[in-house]
């Protein structure tokens, strides 16, 4: 080829070029054929340039820049038009909306704990934090743990206070997690910090309030010098620390076999912030117009279950209490049947979402 | 124990509200669980009679009637549509008044003048319907006061008395408590000898002084016995007592008025002339008052005549001894037994009574007395006659002598009690009866000795009470335990409940609770032998005879009620305790079935429950804690029964059988209607944790490789009947180092397969840990690997 014949292969491509709109290209196969047409293995522009070898030196000198520069020239063309689809392609996605972002989304499978559960892990850990560790017992028990060592003795009728399931050969259901405590220290000297929560059992009839199956959550705390006012500090930071810092706590007297001064202990009540009235005006149903609703019981260890366990009543002294897990529940989420507890139907078990922020560190 | 207002106020004289009378009562561990008003809530309606009935001139639905109360007419207006001339009605005059601060004034209605108000039942309290006008009993005189005729006007208190204080389950009682914590002195006991003429008195002869410290008799006769006084069956009626003769109601109103119970005979039905506080012999009976023939024996302490038992000392009279209207002469019992030995007889013979309550808690032992005195009063009194002196048999003892300073009752309470208020607390103790010394010179010391009717002062510690209570617990100041650093731990056991428990909630199992007890038939259903199970001797129900062995058939039935509610799809867990072969094990038990989401618009992606799905959400639960698991072959003895036997593997722990995961057993699922329809079908776990290592292995860490794996996937085609782990052991066997991973693809059978035959995908992953492995060493891996595969006939798919 000489390189007149050459300059009119070159202005040719020049003028196909040039003939070319690119911004008639409008997606990226078109303008991928496109290059291919110049600048492929074989495009028109590629053969041209691959032919300068069969010019002279100073024929080469004159006419490569040309080349070069239509192939440049083609090329930043090229690239520009492809920056242009993409970002025509990635509006048109952008702008339109192909998405229901209204669809229910595929929640995770997770399960959840009973409520009695989450209840009982909020209290124990709230003890946690107040330096009480966790003993357990048999839910089957001798009278011993059950009663005798507690300051029950057999034919007292204290015992009338706990409806008993007998088991055969003697033994009972426990009444109370209140075993646990004898257990707990007979096998460790004092002084001694346990929680015990756990299952216990009353010969009563199931109703809506009664259940014969329930849980507690029993502490004990046994040292040199402990008092009732201690008692009095340790509930109520407790209590403040479940139902949060406004709630009022009250101690009235009462009577437990195992404790002396025994006390119940009383909540300012949680619907109508201890007014006794409720929204409507009406008198208050949870608290039946008095304003407080009872939580749990308390009181001293009594010196006998201290000798029982072989404590020495004239060193040690100590507190105990005991909360019914249902009863909270029942008041935390206003639950009004026991029974719903027991019957696990997934629609209940499912509402408990266990939504309390740990606060407690 | 019911308690009439109007009533303690014979006691003690005081003005305060049934409401304030509550809350000072609760303060003192006296919770009044209800406040009943009774009696006539109105004054100035008298029994009157309708004369004339008009209609009113301006009104259609009102009537003028003229009333007379017998002395006196009277014009009223009377909207009620129920009257009728010659009734007789309540005449509310004017000045009355009713109810809820109603005040009857004389009104014009509708221009006709009324001078009162004919009144309905609701109008004056009694009762809540409104059923028009009360129209009152035609024999009835007119111009009587109507609150008369409906009893005393009284607030009855249901007042909780706890077992430590049976000195306070009658009105003397709680007004003693009430004097000392208010500090208003008591009204004075009054009672007098009977001065009338005596009659002979009887002999008596108690066996034992522990068995009955003290016996009181007193004999009656020439009574007439005749219906109560109005004032005294109300009286009782208020208390919930009804009234059987003047006799007997003495002795209830001393039983509710002082505390003491009290037992009369027909002393004609006794043989002789002693009684005797003895033992039952073995062979004897009794028929008791509520017509029950009772066997008795050693154990039960009777009071006899020289022949036969008459009565169960401190439960219940004999039939054949009662005081009816034919009775002439009565023996009357005032005593106090022993606590223990009542209530023993209580339990043995399942007989209760107002007088037992009281002695198997304790009663004062200085009381009989006192009691059999005012009783006399009230007999002779009311029917007539006359009586003996008082014979009695006394044992009583001292309660003992309990010294505590001020400073311990401090230390105790952790309180700032001043030594003089605590004085005075006590002095208002032993202020009927016992005794209080001071250390002469030395402020804050006492001796105290309680008085006889408070049993329950024992120890220092129930001084502190006493304290407390009478000073109030609200006085007690808030302080806080010193806290130790050593922090709390939890037991083994409940972490690891915890640490499972919190596993299978992450894998979406809903945590269930279920009772302890089960039925006689689930008990079998499980496949448990009836011999190891632990039964209750007392059972609520038929449902709940027996300890659960399982916790499985409880999941069961949870299952059974979710679909009968509509619940199809569902992961439960539940965690407690398994009762057994004479251990308490603790379980950990599930049940799954359906799908997740149940009903999702993108059903590719809800999640069966099938088979391995639970399986794996169990290895994922207990990973860590080396367990394998293999076909059913020995299982578990309590819940075999409970599986199907080819769809089910055990879980083992260093050889020992933990746990069993597969199907329900179809014929189960058939029997309790759990078989869901085009699913899975329900699927069930259980392991039993006290047989389980009580921590997982800690995780072990392998520094990752640098150089990249390569990975291959090949199709073989083997028998049906080859399991998985006879591929996966012929792998293994094959002893390929570079062999990094093996994943299963895709289980094929049908086109291009040949029938009894299957064909498995594995992805095979190999990689060297020192440099990048070639292409050759993986082919060579695959050879040896295929090589090895020959002898479970397996070959590589063409």
């Amino acid at each position: 080829m000489n390189s007149s014949d050459w300059e009119k292969d070159l202005e040719r491509v020049v003028r196909e070029v040039s003939a070319e709109n690119f911004s008639a290209i409008l997606n990226s196969e078109d303008l991928e054929r496109l290059r291919i047409r110049f600048l492929g293995r074989k495009g028109s522009l590629t053969e041209l340039l691959k032919s300068i070898k069969d010019l002279s030196i100073e024929e080469r000198k004159l006419l490569a820049p040309k080349a070069q520069k239509i192939k440049s020239h083609l090329e930043s063309q090229i690239e520009a038009r492809m920056a242009e689809i993409e970002k025509l392609r990635f509006e048109k996605d952008l702008n339109s909306r192909t998405l229901d972002l209204s669809l229910p989304p595929l929640l995770p499978l997770r399960g959840r704990f009973h409520p009695l559960t989450q209840m009982q892990n909020q209290m124990a850990h709230i003890f946690g934090l107040m330096g009480f560790s966790w003993a357990e017992g048999p839910l089957i028990e001798d009278d011993e743990h059950n009663f005798t060592a507690l300051n029950i003795p057999e034919h007292h009728s204290a015992r009338d206070m706990l409806d008993t399931f007998y088991v055969e050969g003697s033994k009972v259901m426990r009444t109370h997690t209140s075993p646990v405590q004898i257990r707990a220290m007979r096998q460790k000297k004092p002084p001694l910090r346990i929680i015990s929560p756990g299952r216990v059992f009353r010969h009563e009839a199931v109703d809506s309030t009664h259940s014969a199956v329930f849980h507690q959550v029993e502490g004990l705390y046994v040292d040199k010098n402990v008092s009732f006012a201690d008692l009095k500090g340790t509930l109520e930071e407790f209590l403040k620390a479940l139902f949060g810092p406004e709630i009022k706590v009250r101690f009235r007297p009462s009577y437990f076999p195992f404790t002396e001064p025994s006390a119940e202990v009383d909540l300012s009540c949680l619907f109508c912030s201890g007014t006794g009235m409720g929204i409507d005006q009406n008198p208050c149903g949870t608290c039946k117009k008095t304003g407080f609703i009872e939580i749990l019981g308390a009181g001293m260890v009594h010196p006998n279950v201290f000798k029982a366990v072989g404590y020495d009543p004239e060193i040690w002294s100590g507190f105990a209490f005991g909360i019914g897990v249902e009863r909270v529940a029942m008041l935390k989420w206003q639950i009004k049947d026991i029974r719903d507890f027991y019957q696990n139907d997934v629609r209940f078990l499912s509402q408990f979402k266990d939504t309390e922020l740990p606060l407690f560190a | 124990m019911k308690i009439s207002l109007s009533w303690l106020k014979e006691h003690l004289e005081f003005n305060f509200s049934a409401e304030e009378l509550a809350e000072k009562l609760g303060n003192l561990g006296f919770e009044v669980e209800s406040i009943e008003r009774k009696g006539p809530q109105f004054k100035g309606v008298f029994s009157a009679q309708i004369l004339q009935i008009e209609k009113h001139p301006n009104a259609d639905r009102l009537s003028v009637c003229q009333v007379t109360d017998g002395s006196e007419n009277f014009t009223i207006v009377c909207g009620a549509k129920n009257i009728a001339v010659g009734q007789k009605v309540p005449l509310a005059k004017v000045g009355a008044d009713l109810p809820g601060g109603m005040k009857i004034s004389r009104s014009k209605i509708r221009g006709v003048e009324s001078s009162g108000m004919i009144c309905s039942g609701k109008e004056l309290g009694l009762g809540s319907e409104n059923g028009g006008i009360l129209i009152l009993d035609p024999q009835l005189d007119l111009g009587k006061d109507m609150s008369l005729a409906l009893g005393e006007k009284t607030e009855i208190l249901d007042v909780a008395v706890l077992p430590n204080r049976p000195d306070c389950l009658s009105h003397l009682g709680l007004a003693r408590e009430l004097s000392w914590s208010l500090n208003i002195p008591l009204k004075p006991f009054k009672i007098s000898e009977p001065t009338s003429q005596r009659v002979p008195d009887w002999k008596i002869s108690v066996a034992s002084k522990e068995d009955c410290p003290v016996y009181v008799g007193r004999v009656f006769e020439n009574l007439k016995v005749s219906p109560s006084p109005p004032w005294l069956v109300d009286r009782l009626g208020s208390v919930g007592i009804k009234s059987i003769n003047n006799v007997v109601d003495v002795t209830n109103y001393i039983l509710m008025d002082l505390g003491q119970p009290l037992h009369v005979f027909d002393a004609d039905a006794l043989e002789g002339t002693e009684i005797f506080v003895r033992r039952a012999l073995a062979g004897e009976s009794l028929v008791a008052l509520d017509d029950k023939k009772y066997d008795l024996n050693s154990d039960i302490l009777v009071i006899a005549d020289k022949n036969s038992p008459q009565a169960i000392a401190g439960v219940m009279g004999g039939l054949s001894s009662a005081v009816l209207s034919k009775t002439k002469r009565v023996f009357l019992e005032s005593a106090s037994f022993n606590a223990a030995l009542i209530r023993k007889t209580t339990q043995a013979l399942r007989l209760k009574s107002e007088s037992s309550y009281r002695f198997e808690r304790g009663t004062d032992p200085e009381l009989p007395e006192k009691a059999s005195l005012k009783a006399a009063e009230m007999i002779l009194s009311l029917a007539g006659g006359k009586a003996s002196d008082a014979v009695s048999q006394k044992n009583i003892k001292q309660n003992p002598a309990i010294v505590i300073s001020a400073a311990q009752i401090n230390q105790m309470l952790g309180s700032d009690f001043k030594p003089a208020d605590i004085k005075d607390v006590f002095s208002g103790l032993v202020r009927d009866g016992g005794s209080l010394k001071l250390k002469e010179g030395q402020e804050g010391f006492f001796s105290l000795t309680a008085p006889s009717y408070r049993l329950d002062i024992e120890s220092r510690a129930d001084l502190a009470e006493e304290a407390a209570r009478i000073l109030g617990y609200q006085k007690i100041p808030v302080h806080y335990p010193k806290i130790s650093f050593a922090p709390p731990r939890k037991t083994e056991s409940a972490a690891l409940v915890d640490f499972l428990s919190q596993r299978l909630k992450e894998t979406g199992f809903f945590e269930a609770y279920n009772y302890d007890f089960t039925s006689l038939a689930d008990f079998e259903l499980s496949g448990a032998e009836m011999i190891k199970g632990v039964r209750l001797k007392n059972p609520l129900s038929e449902d709940m005879t027996i300890l659960r062995p399982t916790l499985l058939t409880g999941l069961l039935r949870n299952a059974q009620y979710n679909f009968n509610h509509g619940n199809f799809s569902f992961r439960l867990f539940e965690k407690g305790s398994g009762f057994y072969d004479g251990r308490e094990n603790q379980l950990l038990s599930g049940i799954a079935t359906g799908k997740f989401p149940e009903i999702y618009w993108k059903q590719e992606r809800a999640a069966e429950n099938d088979f391995y799905g639970v399986l794996g959400a169990l290895v994922d639960s207990f990973s860590g804690f080396d367990l394998d698991y293999s076909p059913l072959d020995l299982g578990l003895p309590q819940i075999q029964a409970l599986f199907h036997p080819q769809k089910t593997v055990e879980f083992k722990s260093a050889g020992e059988i933990v746990g069993l995961c597969g199907l329900l057993h179809p014929r189960l699922a058939s029997r309790w209607n759990i078989s869901p329809q085009q699913r899975e079908g329900v699927f069930i776990f259980e392991f039993n944790l006290s047989l389980l290592k009580k921590s997982p292995s800690p995780s072990s860490f392998k520094t990752l490789s640098e150089f990249p794996l390569a990975w291959r996937d090949i199709s073989i085609v083997l028998a049906e009947e080859i399991s998985y782990s006879s591929v996966l052991r012929a792998i293994e066997e094959s002893k390929v180092p570079e062999l990094k991973r093996v994943e299963l693809v895709d289980i094929f059978s049908g086109e291009n397969i040949e029938k009894g035959f299957k064909s498995l995908t594995l992805r095979m992953t190999f990689g060297l840990n020192d440099r990048t492995i070639t292409d050759k060493e993986v082919e060579n891996s695959i050879a040896k690997i295929l090589e090895s595969f020959k002898k479970i006939g397996a070959v590589l798919r063409s």
